[in-house]
């Protein structure tokens, strides 16, 4: 059960100054799974950036959006343990990925195609799509198991209305 | 997100150590795990704010602090709802 204080519709810079707080508590605990999260993808980067390599800005792309939203995914659900009292354990985590993996690609690669797509457009199209899927991660993390197509409905139905919170809460720490 | 700074360092890195007359694949591999230790310290960073706007969203449109409430409140006695009944 998470916490009632939690549990409170807050502004935009509150909830960022809560964020700040629970990172802090829990900072390293979460670093050790997105270490875990993030090592298939160090193996990746040293092939495909190396100096001689000619991998298309596509792959790269698609593949830091599918690794960027496993990452996330594991986080966010060792988080939500640690905040419901458990234990932040890196093998649960990733258990939930690998359950988890074919929304977190599927959703991951066409969220980091419109991403691209709109930022190469004119920018704001790709913040628009950045903020509409700013909680995807966390739907596939927190929710009920849900298919690609129904956690990309469900991050944008979540967001609509409080889009510009949603890009002030993903854009500010970055 | 954490990936944006991932590749800034890798480069920003790699540039400095070929600046320094390093060789290309000495560079490429410092960029690449200075880049890659940026993006796991980076990512609890950027996810935890996510999931506590999901949390908010949550709050905000489906009630949630209401459905946790509820489901922390104890089981009616049995020998209450038989009285009531």
């Amino acid at each position: 059960m998470l916490p009632t204080e939690l549990l409170q519709p807050r502004s935009a810079s509150e909830l960022i100054d809560v964020a700040a707080q629970v990172v802090r508590r829990h900072y390293w605990k979460l670093v050790d799974v997105a270490v875990l999260a993030l090592l298939p993808y160090f193996a990746f980067d040293i092939v495909y950036r190396a100096p001689d390599s000619d991998a298309p800005l596509l792959v790269m792309v698609l593949t830091t959006g599918i690794v960027g939203t496993a990452a996330d995914v594991a986080v966010i659900a060792a988080l939500l343990r640690v905040l419901e009292g458990g234990d932040a354990s890196p093998r649960a985590a990733l258990g939930l990925v690998r359950r988890r993996l074919w929304p977190i690609v599927a959703a991951g690669t066409y969220r980091a195609a419109l991403v691209l797509g709109g930022l190469l457009l004119v920018v704001v199209p790709g913040l628009y799509v950045l903020a509409s899927y700013a909680v995807l991660a966390a739907v596939i993390a927190a929710g009920p198991k849900l298919g690609a197509r129904a956690a990309l409905r469900r991050a944008r139905t979540l967001t609509a209305g409080y889009r510009w919170r949603a890009l002030g809460c993903v854009g500010c720490p970055t | 997100m954490s990936f944006v700074a991932n590749s800034l360092v890798t480069d920003a890195v790699s540039a400095f150590i070929k600046a320094l007359g390093g060789g290309a694949m000495p560079a490429h591999l410092a960029g690449m795990l200075s880049g890659t230790m940026t993006a796991m310290l980076l990512t609890p960073v950027v996810a935890v704010p996510q999931a506590l706007l999901y949390l908010d969203l949550r709050v905000r449109k489906e009630a949630l602090d209401i459905e946790a409430g509820l489901a922390a409140l104890p089981a009616p006695q049995a020998g209450l709802a038989a009285e009531q009944a």
